[in-house]
């Protein structure tokens, strides 16, 4: 319960940051979007189908908090989970500059997923900086992994964010 | 024993999640109504936490930068000193042109003041958060329902236009500026003679640059129509959102579109969307009665 709690208060930061602390830390308009870094690093640490379903929550509550195009961000996070889900398999998480990669390609293909989804669902949109954006926000995600990735990581491995197993291991 | 998948079930499920979810976005975009706790819970929970960022960020802003670099500050505030006064005789000259064309009483107080816009009552509000994503022009206000306020109220600066409200909790409001395309106005643009042409202004943040906080406006006219770089922008009142005779900006430039059959003006805004601290939100109660 502590745990989850604890994920809240996180995700609500993510949330809150972009507009206020990262208005004056924005690199030529662009800010990194923490709740879909916030949906990696809980991706990366839980099962596949946990992760899915803690990426579209988290992406519906964002989307409730924006009041606008309800489910944009629910479907789209729910996707970088399970992209994760299904890389984290395949990648040594414990390195961070592989992790920074793995955020930096997640987060491409996040922010290209946002826009298709919005671009399909009849939002006004032009697309003569879509690449500026979805590039600088991926790198900009990127970029507060070595910032922030080892304390998450070893908040989830053994500090307060551990969720200990239904089951022993024969 | 493992449990069998059903790859068809899952197909389905997944289908009808995107389906679901694309139709949802269509039915929930900006303007729509739906009932929304969560959200409005949210906004009544962050709204004091985004207060008390944006206040240590402002201060710690201008203190350190006022520390770490004395000399570009004392340069800084020199140069501003001469803009000042260059502004104060513009700004003089821009009173002159919008008295004469609107019949303005009073431009020099806090708010301009509008024989349209004085009958309806003006709730103030202070800016607590900027757009957080980089896909919308919007702003958060510290006034909510609680205040009177409601979708579709016009908001303004002391200068001019900002925007309209999108959405309201019980104690905050998010604002969409005009210089998001998702948004448009009625609006008319008087030369110096104080003809009006009308058209419809709209924001070129989607269409040209997101990444340009400061934005630009763009309207459409007819070849014919003579509108010259100068001529002043207003709210035409044509909608019902909007009372009539808002200043929005002034012509900056004028070409031909790419069919030669159509004029575009890009107009500047009369406001600073990057430095507004503080707004009015007119209650427009009554405006169809």
């Amino acid at each position: 319960m502590k745990r989850l709690f604890l994920m809240l208060i996180i995700f609500l930061f993510c949330l809150t940051l972009p507009g206020t602390l990262f208005h004056y830390w924005s690199w030529g308009g662009i800010k990194p979007d923490l709740v879909m870094l916030w949906v990696i690093y809980i991706a990366l640490h839980h099962r596949p189908v946990q992760g899915i379903a803690y990426g579209f929550t988290l992406g519906l509550i964002e989307d409730l908090y924006f009041g606008r195009y309800l489910g944009l961000n629910a479907i789209s996070l729910a996707v970088v989970a399970l992209l994760i889900g299904f890389l984290q398999q395949r990648w040594y998480r414990e390195n961070i500059p592989l992790t920074m990669v793995l955020v930096f390609i997640v987060s491409i293909l996040g922010q290209t997923l946002i826009m298709l989804f919005a671009a399909t669902s009849g939002l006004n949109w032009f697309y003569s900086d879509s690449f500026n954006i979805i590039f600088g926000i991926s790198l900009y995600n990127a970029l507060l992994i070595p910032l922030t990735y080892p304390l998450i990581h070893r908040s989830f491995t053994g500090g307060f964010l551990y969720q200990k197993p239904k089951f022993e291991h024969q | 024993m493992g449990k069998k998948i059903n790859p068809m079930g899952i197909a389905v499920l997944v289908f009808a999640v995107i389906l679901i979810t694309l139709t949802a976005i269509r039915l929930t975009g900006i303007g729509s109504e739906f009932p929304n706790p969560v959200g409005k819970a949210l906004d009544r929970v962050l709204s004091p936490v985004e207060r008390t960022i944006w206040y240590i960020g402002d201060g710690i802003k201008d203190n350190f930068r006022a520390i770490f670099s004395f000399r570009t500050v004392k340069a800084e505030n020199e140069e501003l000193r001469k803009q000042v006064e260059q502004l104060k005789g513009d700004n003089l000259q821009l009173k002159q042109h919008v008295l004469a064309a609107l019949r303005y009483q009073e431009l020099d107080k806090n708010v301009f003041q509008s024989p349209t816009l004085e009958k309806f009552p003006k709730i103030g509000a202070t800016v607590i958060n900027r757009n957080p994503t980089v896909w919308y022009q919007t702003v958060t206000v510290n006034k909510g329902s609680k205040d009177g306020v409601k979708v579709n109220d016009p908001v303004i600066a002391n200068l001019g236009l900002v925007g309209k409200v999108v959405s309201v909790s019980p104690t905050t409001a998010d604002v969409l500026l005009i210089l998001d395309g998702e948004g448009q106005v009625g609006a008319l643009v008087r030369d110096n003679k104080g003809k009006a042409i009308f058209g419809i202004l709209k924001g070129t943040y989607k269409k040209d640059s997101r990444l340009n906080v400061s934005g630009s406006l763009e309207m459409n006219f007819r070849q014919e129509d003579e509108v010259n770089p100068g001529d002043l922008v207003f709210t035409s009142g044509f909608g019902g959102v909007f009372p009539k005779d808002i200043p929005i900006g002034v012509v900056t430039g004028v070409r031909v579109d790419s069919t030669g059959l159509m004029k575009a003006a890009t107009i500047e805004p009369i406001v600073n969307f990057d430095s507004l601290e503080e707004v009015y939100l007119v209650d427009m109660r009554g405006v169809n009665q």
